[in-house]
């Protein structure tokens, strides 16, 4: 009877001193989340891209390159973002996409979104 | 009579350990919480919208990624990333603009380990306790540093993949979040980046936030937790926060606004 309260008073204090010490920290929560996602907006695991949750249509990102097209990341935007940003004020609006982007599933199941982290 | 008192000194950690304050939650029931995605969408935009508004190309992002109430005094934020506004090539070929976000996250299946993600405004969110975002845009002329860094993978450069929650920002033994971001700033600001000099400056003139924690728990968390060490603490446990961060950049100039985001509105952080 000793040995299992003691056994039980161990395993609840480490248990205890283990989950409130954790801290939440940059835990990356989108591969799951992209999928409960597309839960929520069509009832199947299986698409990501292109679906809707309430009235926001979500979209699977591919890459994205800095508005600014710098060589080193990508050529996109040269001309447009050269003159936007050379001329920026620092306060002038930019247009947002209404469409919600996201990220697809997490990277360490789906190649594609590996390469693009890893770019 | 030895096994009655070894039980007795149990209860009584169990006890002490009850009432220090916790670092976070734990993740079990962050899921079992989780702010549904049709809220976190909407909320996601008015994050992108409001940072537009401004005319931000880059700007620091924060989630609270663990309810307020189980983490330690002064954690404002538990997770910290860098947006960049964007164009953003879809699956389906569109080309959208809008915010992409520049993450250091703890490996899923290796939570000492990191990696360098970018993701978006939702997936950022995801996860998170509250639906609330600290936002801080840096001067002009440093969104322009910032992103010159990025283009020229400093970023890359400076990332350490050892990770630990807590951390010591003036040494380069480990790395978080919010630290791989701050390395970044100080990189940008400096145009440097050896390491060594980076956290010299660091030192000199970033002050981190100190994580009171009992004795016990700093004994045992890193035996317990793969994502905790202290080895890289002598003395009080100092890390790198939001706010901190937010204070750094206040204190010289570096930052255009420092704001909170919630359901409630705009407020201005600290306030």
């Amino acid at each position: 009877m000793n040995k299992l309260l003691l056994k039980s008073s161990i395993l609840v204090s480490l248990l205890h001193v283990s989950s409130g010490v954790m801290a939440e920290g940059s835990v990356q929560h989108f591969g799951q989340s992209t999928q409960h996602v597309a839960q929520s907006a069509t009832h199947s695991a299986k698409a990501v891209g292109n679906s809707v949750v309430g009235v926001t249509k979500l979209v699977s990102g591919v890459v994205a390159i800095p508005f600014k097209g710098l060589e080193a990341v990508g050529s996109l935007s040269e001309t447009v973002g050269d003159f936007l940003w050379e001329n920026a004020s620092g306060n002038v609006e930019l247009d947002v996409s209404e469409e919600t982007v996201t990220a697809g599933p997490a990277p360490f199941l789906n190649n594609e979104t590996l390469v693009i982290a890893n770019n | 009579m030895c096994l009655k008192s070894f039980h007795i000194i149990l209860v009584f950690l169990f006890c002490c350990l009850a009432h220090s304050s916790s670092f976070a939650g734990s993740r079990q029931a962050m899921e079992t919480d989780a702010i549904p995605s049709y809220e976190l969408a909407p909320f996601a935009k008015k994050i992108e919208k409001y940072a537009a508004s401004k005319g931000a190309r880059v700007f620091l992002i924060a989630r609270l990624g663990s309810p307020k109430s189980e983490l330690p005094e002064n954690i404002e934020f538990t997770h910290v990333g860098l947006a960049v506004y964007s164009e953003i090539k879809t699956s389906t070929g569109e080309v959208l603009m809008g915010y992409a976000i520049h993450n250091l996250y703890q490996n899923a299946n290796d939570l000492n380990v990191s990696n360098l993600i970018i993701d978006y405004p939702l997936d950022f969110f995801m996860g998170a306790a509250e639906l609330k975002a600290g936002i801080i845009i840096p001067k002009l002329q440093l969104q322009k540093k910032l992103l010159a860094s990025l283009a020229s993978g400093v970023n890359k450069v400076l990332h350490n993949a050892n990770y630990s929650v807590i951390a010591n920002p003036y040494l380069s033994s480990y790395q978080n979040c919010t630290e791989h971001i701050l390395d970044i700033l100080f990189s940008s600001i400096y145009g440097i980046d050896d390491v060594a000099q980076i956290k010299a400056n660091e030192r000199a003139y970033f002050k981190a936030q100190e994580i009171k924690i009992s004795p016990l728990k700093r004994m045992l968390a890193p035996m317990l937790s793969r994502e905790i060490s202290t080895s890289d603490h002598q003395g009080q446990i100092q890390t790198a926060t939001f706010s901190t961060i937010a204070k750094f950049l206040n204190d010289y100039a570096l930052a255009e606004s420092s704001v909170v985001i919630d359901n409630s509105g705009v407020h201005l952080l600290g306030n």
